[in-house]
C-alpha cells in the first residue's frame, strides 16, 4: 500500500515543495492549508503520518494534534521555524513524534518522516524483541546491549535510558519523556540526572565521548538516537 | 534687554514718585486743617448750649477722621491743632490759651493724649492693611507668573513671558538674562541672580524704584527668580524625558520592524531551500554546472537564514522579549553538541577541548547558550587563518561557571574590544566581504547578560584572541543524589 501523507501547511510554496519531495519518494500526498481543512480531512480518513505547521491561520497547529491524537497514534512530524523550541517541546510532550525545523533540506525532511513511519512500527512490536540501531544490538529479554559485537556492561538505568531512545530511534526524544518513562513522572523536573546518565552512556558506547555520533544533544529539547538511515 | 532710556530720564522718574507721596501729604495738612476749621466753628457754634466734653468730642472726632485717611505727620498735626483752637476756642477764657481752672487742663491734656493715641492706632491698622494688600497681590503676582511659566513649551517662550511679568510687577526697565555671565554693575538697579542648587541659570536686573514701589523689600523679586528657576528646570527635566522617550519609541519601532520583515524573509526563504535541496537531490540526470548552481542556491539560502536568524535574535534579545527557558544543563553536552553540528567546517580544524566532567552544571537556556557557541566558533573561524588551532576551556570558580574560546588569529586591538559587542559595529580587520554581519557578539552579550554573566574579550600574549563568559553556577553536580538504580518501567 502506498502511504498517504497529510501536509498541513499554509504557506503555498511551501506545500508544493514538500508535495514535490514527498511525490518524488512515492508517497500520496493530502494537502491542508488551515486548521478547519486539516480536521474535516482528519475526520474523513486518517493518512499514515502528518506533518505539521504549529503555525496555521485559523489556529494553532497544536489544537490539531490534540484532535488527531484522539483518536489515532498516526506518526506526527511537526514543521517549525527556530525560535519555537518552546512550542517544539509542548508538541513533542502532546504526543508529536518529532519535528523538523524550517528551514530544512529535503534529506532531512525525508529522514524524520521515515523514523516517524518506522518506531511507530517499532512501538507496534512486542516490548521484548530484538532491536538493531546502527552498531548497536539491544536484547530487551537479557537487558544486554552489545556495541559492534561486544558486550557493553550498563547498569539498569543506563539500560533504560537507551532502551527508551532506541525504541524511538532516529527520532527526537524530549527530557519530559526520558525522565518520565525512565525515572518516573515525579522526576520529569530532574533534567540533571539525565545529564549525568547520558554522560556516563556516551563514554560506554560513543568511540570520542567529545564528539558524540550515537546519542546527539538536541539543545533545549532532548537527545536522539541516531539512526543509521536518518 | 539692555536699557534703552538714558540716566537723567531715570533721575526725574524717581522724583516724580516722591513728589506724588508729598503732594499727597500737603493736601492732608490742608484737609486737617480745614477739618480742624470747621470742628472750631461747629463747637462755637455749639458752645452756648453745650458742655466743654461735647466739644472736645466734636474736635476728636475731626482728629479721628483725618487719621483714617492720612498717615502719622498729617495726623499729629491735626490733633496738635486741633486741641490748640479747642483751648483757644472752647476753654474759657475763651479767646486766650491759658487755663486758671485745672480741671480744664486735665481736659486739655485728656483730649491730646486720645487724639494722638487713635492716630496711632489708625496707623497701625491702615499699615496692616496695606501690608496684607501687598501680600495678596504678591501672592497672586507670584501665582499668575507660576502658571504662566507651567504651561510654556519652550526656553524661548519662558523668556517673554516671565519677561512681560517682570516688567508689570517691577516697572518697565526690568530685564531678565537667562544666560550665564555677569550683570552690568549699576547703582540705581538691584540685581537677583536666578540659581537652581547654586548653579547659576541668569538674572533679573530691576531699577531700585521698582522694589521700592512693592514696599516689600524685595520679597517678591526673590521669589519671581525662584519661580523662573523652576520653570526652567521643569522645562529642562520636560526636554530630557521627552527626548528619551522619542529614542525609546524609534528603538522600539525599529526593533519591531527589524523583527516582523526577518521574521516574514525566512518564510519564502525555507521554500527555497527546501526546493533547491529538492533539485539537488532528485535522480534527474544534472551535469556539473548545474549541479553547483543548484548548490549555491542552497548553501546561500542557508547562509542568509543564519543571518536573518542572527538579527531576529539580536532585536528579540535587545528588546528584552525574550522568556528565558532555563534547565540545569553541562556546559561540555552543549559545547560538543555545537562541536559536532560545525563538524564539517572545523574539519580542518584542530579544536583542543578542556572541560573537566565534575563542571558543576548550569542553569541556563540551552537554546541561546547553543547560539552563543555557535557565533563564537563561527567567528573563531570566519577570523583566523584556516588551519589554525581552536581552543575551549572550561572551568569553575566560586559562584560561576567560565568558559574560554581561544584562537590564534590577528586578534582584535584594545581599543575595539569593547565596541565589537556593539549592534552592526565590525573590527577594522573585519571590514571586508566576509559574511559577517556585526550581530555575533552584540548576540553573544545579550544573551550572557540576560544570564546574568560577564563576557570580555582579553588579547593573547602569542596573538589572538580569547572570548572569555562566566554564567552564574547552579546546584554542584547532584550525582550522589540521583535516585539509586531502578527498574525500567519501559
Amino acid at each position: 500500500m502506498i502511504p498517504a501523507i497529510l501536509v498541513i501547511e499554509d504557506e503555498l510554496p511551501m506545500r508544493r515543495v514538500i508535495r514535490s519531495a514527498l511525490g518524488g519518494q512515492g508517497y500520496h500526498v493530502w494537502e491542508a492549508g488551515t486548521k478547519r481543512d486539516a480536521i474535516s480531512t482528519i475526520n474523513k480518513s486518517v493518512p499514515q503520518a502528518i506533518l505539521l505547521d504549529l503555525g496555521l491561520p485559523d489556529g494553532s497547529g497544536l489544537e490539531v494534534l490534540k484532535v488527531v491524537r484522539e483518536r489515532s497514534e498516526v506518526p506526527i512530524v511537526i514543521i517549525s521555524a527556530r525560535g519555537e523550541e518552546r512550542d517544539q517541546v509542548l508538541a513533542l510532550d502532546s504526543g508529536a513524534n518529532d519535528y523538523v525545523t524550517k528551514p530544512f533540506r529535503e534529506a532531512e525532511l525525508l529522514a524524520r518522516l521515515r523514523a516517524a513511519l518506522r518506531s511507530a512500527a517499532a512501538y507496534a512490536a512486542p516490548l521484548d524483541e530484538r532491536m538493531e540501531i546502527g552498531p548497536l544490538r539491544i536484547h530487551p529479554h537479557e537487558r544486554s546491549v552489545y556495541l559492534s559485537g561486544k558486550e557493553v556492561p550498563l547498569t539498569p538505568t543506563e539500560f533504560s535510558l537507551l532502551q527508551v531512545m532506541a525504541r524511538q530511534a532516529g527520532r527526537v526524544v524530549t527530557h519530559r519523556h526520558l525522565l518520565r518513562e525512565v525515572w518516573g513522572g515525579s522526576y520529569v523536573q530532574d533534567t540533571q540526572y539525565l545529564r549525568v546518565y547520558m554522560r556516563q552512556l556516551r563514554r560506554k558506547l560513543e568511540q570520542d565521548p567529545n564528539s558524540p555520533q550515537l546519542l546527539i544533544t538536541t539543545p533545549g529539547v532532548g537527545y536522539r538516537l541516531r539512526a543509521p538511515d536518518a | 534687554m539692555s536699557n534703552a532710556r538714558p540716566p537723567g530720564e531715570r533721575v526725574t522718574s524717581r522724583l516724580r514718585a516722591a513728589k506724588a507721596g508729598a503732594s499727597a501729604e500737603r493736601v492732608g495738612f490742608v484737609w486737617g486743617a480745614l477739618t480742624n476749621v470747621v470742628t472750631t466753628t461747629i463747637a462755637f457754634w455749639v458752645a452756648p448750649h453745650a458742655q466743654l466734653a461735647h466739644m472736645m468730642i466734636i474736635h476728636l472726632l475731626g482728629a479721628v477722621l483725618i487719621s483714617t485717611r492720612y498717615g502719622m505727620a498729617v495726623s499729629t498735626f491735626t490733633a496738635v491743632t486741633g486741641a490748640l483752637a479747642f483751648d483757644y476756642f472752647c476753654i474759657p477764657p475763651v479767646f486766650a490759651f491759658a487755663m486758671p481752672d485745672p480741671r480744664n487742663v486735665l481736659s486739655f491734656a485728656g483730649m491730646l493724649l486720645v487724639a494722638l493715641l487713635v492716630c496711632w492706632l489708625n496707623q497701625g491698622v491702615r499699615q496692616q492693611r496695606a501690608a496684607a494688600r501687598a501680600s495678596e497681590e504678591r501672592t497672586q503676582a507670584l501665582c499668575q507668573l507660576s502658571l504662566d511659566l507651567s504651561q510654556v513649551a519652550s526656553a524661548e517662550e519662558l523668556f517673554v513671558r516671565a519677561q512681560c511679568h517682570l516688567r508689570e510687577l517691577f516697572g518697565d526697565q526690568a530685564e531678565l538674562c537667562l544666560t550665564k555671565g555677569e550683570p552690568p554693575i549699576d547703582p540705581d538697579f538691584t540685581t537677583q541672580a536666578i540659581v537652581d542648587h547654586g548653579h547659576p541659570l541668569g538674572y533679573i536686573r530691576v531699577t531700585k524704584d521698582g522694589v521700592a514701589k512693592r514696599g516689600d523689600r524685595g520679597l517678591l523679586l526673590v521669589a519671581s527668580a525662584d519661580r523662573i528657576a523652576d520653570a526652567l528646570k521643569l522645562l529642562q527635566l520636560g526636554d530630557a524625558a521627552r527626548r528619551a522617550e522619542v529614542a525609546t519609541e524609534v528603538e522600539r519601532n525599529r526593533n519591531a520592524l527589524l523583527s516582523a520583515v526577518s521574521h516574514d524573509m525566512k518564510t519564502p526563504l525555507a521554500s527555497i531551500m527546501t526546493a533547491g535541496s529538492s533539485l539537488l537531490s532528485s535522480t534527474w540526470q544534472k551535469d556539473a554546472p548545474t549541479r553547483e548552481l543548484l548548490e549555491t542556491i542552497v548553501q546561500e539560502s542557508e547562509r542568509m537564514n543564519g543571518l536573518i536568524t542572527n538579527l531576529l535574535s539580536a532585536t528579540r534579545l535587545e528588546s528584552g522579549g525574550v522568556v528565558l527557558n532555563k534547565e540545569l544543563e553541562a556546559l561540555d553536552d552543549l559545547v560538543f553538541g555545537v562541536l559536532s553540528r560545525l563538524s564539517g567546517r572545523l574539519s580542518d580544524r584542530e579544536v583542543d577541548v578542556d572541560i573537566p566532567a565534575d563542571l558543576p552544571m548550569v542553569s541556563v537556556d540551552a537554546v541561546l547558550i547553543d547560539q552563543l557557541l555557535v557565533n563564537l566558533l563561527e567567528n573563531a573561524l570566519r577570523y583566523t587563518p584556516s588551519g589554525s588551532a581552536i581552543e575551549i576551556r572550561g572551568f569553575a570558580e566560586t559562584d560561576a561557571v567560565t568558559v574560554e574560546v581561544c584562537d590564534h588569529g590577528p586578534g582584535i586591538p584594545a581599543a575595539e574590544r569593547g565596541r565589537v559587542f556593539e549592534k552592526f559595529y565590525r573590527g577594522q580587520a573585519a571590514k571586508h566581504n566576509d559574511g559577517g554581519t556585526g550581530l555575533g557578539l552584540t548576540i553573544c552579550r545579550a544573551v550572557v547578560q540576560a544570564h546574568d554573566g560577564k563576557i570580555v574579550i582579553h588579547g593573547r600574549s602569542g596573538g589572538g584572541t580569547k572570548v572569555r563568559f562566566s554564567l552564574p553556577s547552579g546546584a554542584p553536580a547532584p550525582l550522589a543524589a540521583a535516585p539509586s538504580e531502578r527498574r525500567p518501567t519501559a
